[in-house]
């Protein structure tokens, strides 16, 4: 009976199956692309209503079994989707549009939503997500860099979970963050690096002081995405991105828009990469001197100021012996699938990578799910929930940090035996005092802990409602949720923390952002003039709470935890830190025969953060396109294919830190504990500050594309900023005010050319060059200062990034010479040394380029891919801090003439300087001998390196993709390619440090922030990855 | 036309969220910080301020001290054993942090609760202390911000000369000295000394020390013609009358933040150490025959028991036997397990006026009154009185003197003369110089100061043959006003008085000059 039952089945089962089989019929065919009839391989065909699919395999052939008059929907990354119904035909040959040549071009970024590109009126650049996958950066943002014009990417070092900073169009805040906003699917995200500030014992007004800032690194929370999840960035540049998201998008936005799951047959993706660092830039050490002072030998002293070594000495290579080859490998699978209805899409990916430094790493998981589904033709749902957990083992930095110690380090010791034999700290100088005894950095990075774990939870989910044909109604709602626990520990042996018997800094921080925004559209066209009109409301509400801790005296030595130390040594700190904000905008644009383009915003934000008769402000937004290649003249013009001319003009406010009007008073650590005023006053009548941008700019596109152009040109200011930390005369009875006051402004130039210098059969090469130039000049302080700077910069000697009205924002201000009117340098008598201006800080550099390029191609030929991309800076200063504290403490190679005597040029400062005959300097020294002369006389002016130019080689992949041939046979795989990629292989500068890209803070560190300050961080390292990728 | 459209979107946007709006207001009220009070009682303003009294002090201690020549450097070339100064650095601006901010607003906010609420004994409180700021303030630095002070309309600041700023001090003390006197109002003990940390609220104790301060602020202007030692000695009369009404700030010393600054776990002095002229005044070179008792507890001895000290601006000798330990008695890096020694303990108190500076001063101003009976008295009670100090805070294993030391070395006549014509400048002030070693660094400096560093007086003081190249061969006569403080916004200022020349720190004060 059962084989009866069963046996029926199956005939049942083969009926179904072959009648089925009987009405379908196979289709074959080959897809080419519109720009060069290149065949595309890869790409995704649905049959409309089923789930059924397939995708062209190498050569951009297919097969598939359909019945007649089925609709077949075939797309591809950077074509338009288009729909071809089955004929009578079993051959089926597809002309996919190339998205370039596409005039209709869509970029997402309206909460979420895609605009016509050419509806407009200020610049957007799109990044797509592979080109920076493809680099196999860990921090998508590193990826940016060169490939957006305007856009400046300043990583903080080369160290793994290093943190990264974005800039667009300059510095537009001189203390507040100038980066822009992240928003992925229509919602913000958190961007933010830890402050130290917010540490027990680095708050500030502590013994510390948030110091950590300098010689520690957080990574960015952006940090966090999955470059494998990010399907397209698209970048707007300006304030205008406020306009839809607010003022946090002040500084414009990087708009991301993820990998949603292709209905059609199911997908699954794996790719791997491994990859290969080494560090091969270093700062240059003597290794002629010993230690000692004054050219007498004593090995008690730490600086290098000793006679030359004896004949014979054993010379080490510490550097060389302390970076190890760092490595990364990386696994990503996905999978992805889903019908007319649903679609989903699940990837996964585990990264770990081990730094240059010992002991580094970073180690992030990743777990992405977003479906979409279509309860009806009227309402879609999409929802995404990502996951990450990443776990960084870290090195300090800066002063103290384990470059600096290696810098220092005598040649003539082995650095790398740090422990006695016993197992203690192994000393170099047995004097006990603190300017000389240092951690060796082999024991620093062995025996200190510094780490930080991060999960992280972004949740979005939307709505989208379409009641009537001409309404829209689009809600949004989306929780950021993020801890990170991190540890400090110094060993009770370290020289840091010698004296307090080891000291340990734990902290938790909670970040819990909500964030929910809800619109409507309506469009509406009377004849040839479209109109649409959107009105929604946003409300943001950010929670972050830290909660930290801090002990001494180690019980045991070695275990890492507060609960391993001096309960009676534990001090704890809480801070919450609350922001909310609610707006309410409304779009409107107008579009007369798609060629004028006109479109206004409002918006009016209500802030937490100001006072109430303040915090609620209304700012607009008005931008013209002009298509002028639709005008009857052009229109069919072979030439010039499409042309458009655009102007905005956008304003935007920016709200205070939070807790700004009335800091409170403060608990102190001092004994007997009580309260005091913090360092900050009150600035209880704070308002917005406003900041005006205008734009012009075109676009051109010649030959169907083949040579495209895009210009634009901006000016903006902004006036009453407010400006945090700013220092006081102590005679106000407060150290810092939060300000409104000073003035700015920005302007700048972006080009973006992109061709295809060759196209034929096997062959494509396309190019893009990036050009971005900006000049910001700080036109007043509030109360008239001389100048501001954000104290965190100041790392080294008398260097930071001061600012003053008339100068660019980028200026670097310190120590320079004291010189006489007719301009030469002063000297003391006494000593025959030049004599320093040290009452003021004067203008010794700018940080700010001539221009910046970035040059990037892509080959292809046939099965293989070559894309490269060049980092091009001209000009721009940098502070050599790294060489400053190697001739300071006689390690530099430019103190090996230390024996030569010299007479310092430059006129006696005898009173008669300024008269018409002036002293000549004649007074003989020689350094070797007066270490004065490199010590205490240096001028910080002549360790500023100007014009620094460079050519780096940021990125190279080559990749080939494995026939269809060959695939076919191993009958599991659809797809496979391999590639070689190359990270920073090289980098051609008259710089002469190691790396002139390079942070002296972190990202997290507000204004124009410590780029151009090299002091005490690695350089990039370069790389070699390979790896495969398969689909099936 | 642009106009016209951005109200019309206003109104548009406006009008859509006005129903909302009020609530908005509501769901974004919250601003206020809530992590710290934004108002708390009075009294508990008092125990940040009066550790930073202590904590300003020996901060910038590190570098009075090496002007006074208490310590020196183990290393070659530093800038302070110089007579230099750090170049756009806050080094040696400490106490015009104290004076403005740590005490500043926070003082006032404490006045003025205490006023309301009738606690006239912590308002004197608060009188006497703003009045011992200023002076410290303008010892160090002279001309000064005073009647522009913390008002809050301003940005930039003039400065009072040093003259006006010592009249303000003997106003301010003497008010201070009336409200300590009253008893009623909320006038309570219990009160005050929740907070107060140095007399546990006892008025009488903080008459003493407002008295102390005038017979310094008088004291201090020997080369003036107005220079009454009458009034000096009436003062001091008021002041002190035993070690018990030292003002002593209190440290826990439990973890870094509460610790002494002298103190190992606070690594302060890992590159102190003491000088040959401190040793000189304490081994018998100076004062013939007479070994100085104290020398055991204030100083320390190298391996092989001798005394040596250190010559500023030179390497430290690192043979095992004769080099000069830390302060703490030890060589090498403090670890959580040094104990330290005397005053450079964790959690030892630090003094901020004593009996015995008292006496010296009484001795000094008799002394040039001509009344050489009084002066010889007060200067061996001062003596006496720094001895009893000392052993009051040494702790073991350091022996304290015993009576019989003591009362042998006080007599000595090298040190206590056998009448009192023999009595000179010189032991009253090398002796006061003893007595202040390791705390009193501002008034030791402005005795030396006012005797222009005469060898004759300090005897054995001597100076490095390589000061630093801006001082143009000249000695330091005052230190520099905070540098982010001042040099950043009242450059203006600073420039009357020579701020923006490199030997601005050469330049002598008002209160020293003749």
């Amino acid at each position: 009976m059962k084989k009866t039952l069963l046996f029926g089945l199956l005939m049942l089962f083969m009926f179904v199956t072959q009648h089925a089989l009987a009405q379908e019929k196979l289709i074959t065919g080959n897809v080419t692309s519109s720009d060069d009839g290149s065949t595309l391989p890869g790409v995704s065909i649905t049959v409309n209503g089923t789930n059924q699919g397939t995708i062209t395999d190498a050569n951009g052939q297919f097969k598939i079994n359909v019945k007649p008059g089925s609709v077949l929907t075939f797309s591809f990354v950077g074509y338009t989707p288009q729909n071809v119904t089955v004929g009578n035909s079993s051959v089926l040959n597809v002309v996919l549009i190339s998205s370039i040549s596409d005039l209709k071009e869509i970029v997402v970024v309206a909460l979420g939503t895609e605009v016509e590109k050419r509806s407009l009126g200020h610049a957007v650049q799109e990044v797509k997500g592979k080109d920076l996958a493809d680099t196999q950066r860990e921090n998508f943002a590193n990826a940016l860099q060169g490939r957006v014009a305007g856009l400046t990417v300043t990583g903080t070092s080369g160290a793994p979970g290093s943190s990264t900073s974005i800039m667009l169009r300059g510095v537009n805040s001189l203390s507040g963050s100038n980066q822009p906003l992240y928003i992925i699917d229509g919602l913000p995200v958190d961007n933010k690096t830890f402050n130290t500030g917010y540490l027990s014992s680095d708050r500030p007004g502590t013994v510390t002081g948030s110091v950590f800032n300098r010689t520690n690194d957080y990574t960015n929370r952006g940090a966090d995405i999955n470059p494998e999840d990010i399907e397209s960035i698209t970048v707007l540049k300006g304030p205008e991105a406020a306009a839809l998201y607010g003022i946090d998008a002040a500084s414009g936005a990087i708009i991301i828009t993820t990998k949603k799951g292709q209905k059609g047959r199911g997908k699954v993706t794996y790719s791997n990469t491994f990859r290969f660092d080494e560090l091969y830039r270093f700062p240059e050490i003597q290794t002629k001197y010993a230690q000692g002072a004054n050219g007498v030998t004593d090995l008690n002293v730490r600086r290098q100021f000793g006679a030359a070594y004896p004949e014979g000495t054993k010379i080490y290579d510490n550097i060389g012996n302390f970076f190890q080859t760092g490595s990364k490998q990386n696994h990503s699978l996905s999978i992805e699938g889903g019908n007319d209805m649903t679609t989903y899409r699940l990837a996964t990916a585990y990264l770990t990578q081990t730094g240059v430094v010992p002991t580094t790493k970073y180690d992030r998981m990743n777990i992405t799910l977003s479906g979409t589904t279509k309860f009806s033709e009227k309402f879609i749902s999409e929802a995404s929930m990502a996951y990450t957990n990443s776990n960084n083992i870290k090195a300090a930095r800066g002063t103290g940090g384990y470059l600096l110690g290696l810098l220092a380090w005598p040649s003539s010791d082995d650095a790398s035996v740090y422990l006695t034999p016993a197992g203690t700290r192994r000393r170099l100088v047995s004097d006990a005092s603190s300017d000389l005894d240092v951690d060796n950095p082999f024991y620093d990075v062995n025996k200190n802990k510094n780490t930080d774990k991060n999960n992280r939870v972004i949740t979005n989910l939307a709505f989208k409602y379409n009641p009537l044909s001409w309404l829209n109604l689009t809600a949004r709602v989306g929780l950021d949720v993020s801890s990170t626990q991190g540890v400090l520990k110094y060993h009770p042996e370290s020289q840091r923390a010698q004296s307090v018997g080891g000291s340990i800094d734990t902290y938790v921080d909670n970040t819990r952002n909500f964030n929910f925004q809800y619109f409507a559209t309506g469009k509406k066209s009377f004849g040839k003039l479209h109109s649409s009109l959107m009105l929604g409301s946003a409300i943001y509400d950010n929670n972050y709470t830290v909660a930290s801790v801090r002990g001494e005296k180690f019980i045991d030595y070695e275990f890492t935890s507060i609960n391993n130390t001096d309960l009676t040594t534990h001090r704890a700190l809480n801070n919450l830190v609350r922001k909310r904000l609610v707006g309410f905008f409304g779009n409107a644009t107008l579009n007369y025969d798609d060629m004028v383009y006109l479109t206004f915003t409002g918006r009016n934000d209500i802030t937490s953060t100001l006072p109430k008769a303040n915090n609620s402000f209304f700012y607009p937004s008005a931008q013209f396109s002009f298509i002028f290649s639709e005008l009857p003249a052009l229109k069919n013009s072979s030439v010039i294919t499409f042309g458009k001319l655009r102007a905005s003009i956008a304003q935007v406010g920016k709200d205070a830190p939070a807790y700004s009007l009335y800091p409170g008073l403060e608990n102190k650590t001092t004994t007997g504990g009580g309260y005091g005023y913090g360092f900050t006053g009150p600035s209880p009548d704070l308002k917005p500050e406003l900041t005006t941008s205008k734009e012009i700019g075109t676009e051109l596109k010649f030959y169907r594309g083949r040579l495209g152009l895009d210009v634009a040109y901006y000016h903006s200011t902004s006036k009453d900023q407010i400006v945090k930390d700013l220092r006081l005369s102590y005679g106000t009875g407060f150290i810092l005010q939060v300000f409104n006051g000073g003035t700015l402004e920005n302007k700048g130039l972006e080009i973006q050319l992109s061709g295809t210098p060759v196209k034929r059969d096997n062959l494509t090469w396309n190019m893009l060059v990036n050009f971005t130039k900006t000049n910001s000049k700080l036109l007043s302080l509030p109360q008239d200062l001389p100048e501001y700077y954000v104290s965190d910069t100041w790392v080294y000697q008398n260097v930071r990034n001061g600012v003053k009205p008339g100068f660019p924002l980028t200026t670097l201000t310190g120590t320079a010479y004291s010189r006489n009117n007719a301009g030469d340098i002063l000297i003391n008598p006494t000593t025959g040394l030049p004599i320093r201006n040290t009452a003021v800080f004067a203008n010794i550099g700018d940080r700010n380029p001539d221009f910046m390029l970035g040059f990037s191609n892509n080959i292809t030929y046939k099965d293989f891919n070559l894309s490269f991309l060049f980092d091009i800076r001209k000009g721009g200063d940098v502070f050599n801090g790294n060489e400053l504290y190697m001739y300071n403490n006689g390690m530099s190679i430019n103190t090996l003439d230390r024996e030569t005597p010299r007479v310092i040029k430059g006129v006696l400062r005898d009173g008669k300087e300024n008269t018409e005959t002036p002293t000549p300097n004649t007074k003989e020294i020689i350094p070797n001998t007066l270490n004065d002369y490199y010590r205490t006389t240096f001028i910080e002016e002549d360790f500023i390196e100007k014009n620094i130019n460079w050519i780096r080689l940021k990125d190279i992949t080559l990749s080939y993709r494995i026939p269809n041939s060959i695939m076919a046979k191993t009958k599991v795989f659809q797809t496979a390619s391999v590639f070689f990629t190359g990270t920073d292989l090289f980098l051609l500068t008259n710089y002469t440090g190691a790396d002139p890209s390079v942070n002296g803070v972190t990202a997290g560190v507000g204004g124009s922030g410590g780029s151009g300050i090299d002091y005490g961080v690695i350089s990039t390292p370069r790389g070699l990855s390979f790896g495969v990728k398969v689909g099936l | 036309m642009r106009l016209t459209m951005k109200k019309l979107l206003k109104y548009i946007t406006l009008g859509l969220g006005f129903a909302m709006m009020v609530s908005c207001q509501d769901f974004v009220d919250i601003n206020t910080n809530p992590n710290f009070p934004q108002v708390v009682e009075p009294v508990v303003l008092v125990p940040p301020m009066q550790a930073q009294m202590a904590l300003a002090v020996q901060f910038d201690g590190r570098f009075l001290g090496k002007y006074v020549q208490n310590f020196a450097h183990s290393t070659a070339q530093n800038t302070w054993d110089r007579y230099g100064y750090d170049p756009g650095s806050d080094n040696g601006g400490q106490i015009w942090r104290m004076a403005y901010w740590d005490l500043g607003k926070n003082l006032s906010l404490m006045m003025e609760g205490a006023e309301k609420e009738s606690r006239w004994d912590l308002l004197g409180l608060g009188k006497v202390m703003r009045a011992w700021s200023w002076q410290m303030t303008t010892d160090m630095h002279g001309e000064m911000i005073l009647t522009q002070a913390f008002d809050q309309t301003r940005k930039t600041f003039d400065y009072d000369s040093q003259e006006a700023v010592y009249a303000e001090v003997v106003k301010l003390a003497n008010e201070g000295i009336g409200l300590l006197a009253k008893t009623d109002g909320a006038v309570s003990q219990a009160y005050m000394t929740r907070g107060d940390k140095i007399y546990a609220g006892d008025r009488a104790k903080w008459t003493k020390f407002a008295y102390g301060l005038l017979a310094r602020n008088a004291n201090n202007l020997i080369n003036k013609a107005s220079y009454n030692p009458d009034k000096v000695i009436e003062y001091a009369d008021k002041a002190m009358a035993s070690i018990n009404d030292d003002a002593m700030v209190a440290f826990d010393g439990t973890v870094s933040t509460n610790s002494n600054f002298w103190g190992p776990s606070r690594a302060n002095m890992n590159a102190f150490r003491q000088t040959k002229f401190i040793v000189g005044l304490m081994d018998s070179t100076v004062f013939k025959g007479a070994r100085d008792p104290r020398i055991s507890s204030i100083l320390v001895p190298s391996t092989d028991g001798v005394y040596r000290g250190h010559t500023a601006n030179t390497a430290e000798v690192t043979a095992a036997a004769t080099r000069i330990p830390t302060p703490w008695g030890i060589v090498g890096a403090p670890t959580a397990a040094t104990p330290g020694k005397y005053l450079f303990r964790n959690a030892a108190p630090f003094p901020l006026m004593t009996y015995a500076e008292m006496q010296f001063i009484k001795a000094e101003a008799a002394f040039i009154k001509g009344d050489k009976e009084m002066a010889l008295a007060a200067y061996k009670n001062g003596i006496s009185a720094s001895i009893d100090m000392v052993n009051k805070y040494t702790i073991d294993p350091t022996p304290k003197i015993d009576a019989a030391a003591k009362a042998a070395f006080l007599g000595k006549t090298s040190v206590v003369p056998a009448n009192a014509g023999e009595l000179t400048l010189s032991h009253i002030m090398t002796q006061k110089y003893i007595a202040l070693f390791g705390f009193g660094f501002l008034e030791t400096w402005n005795d030396m100061r006012k005797y222009h560093y005469d060898a004759n007086i300090y005897k054995g003081l001597t100076f490095t043959s390589s000061l630093y190249p801006d001082n143009s061969g000249k000695l330091a006569y005052r230190i520099r006003p905070r540098y982010n403080s001042e040099y950043v916004w009242n450059l203006e200022t600073l420039k009357k008085y020579g701020g923006d020349k490199p030997e601005f720190h050469t330049t002598e004060l008002w209160f020293s000059q003749k």
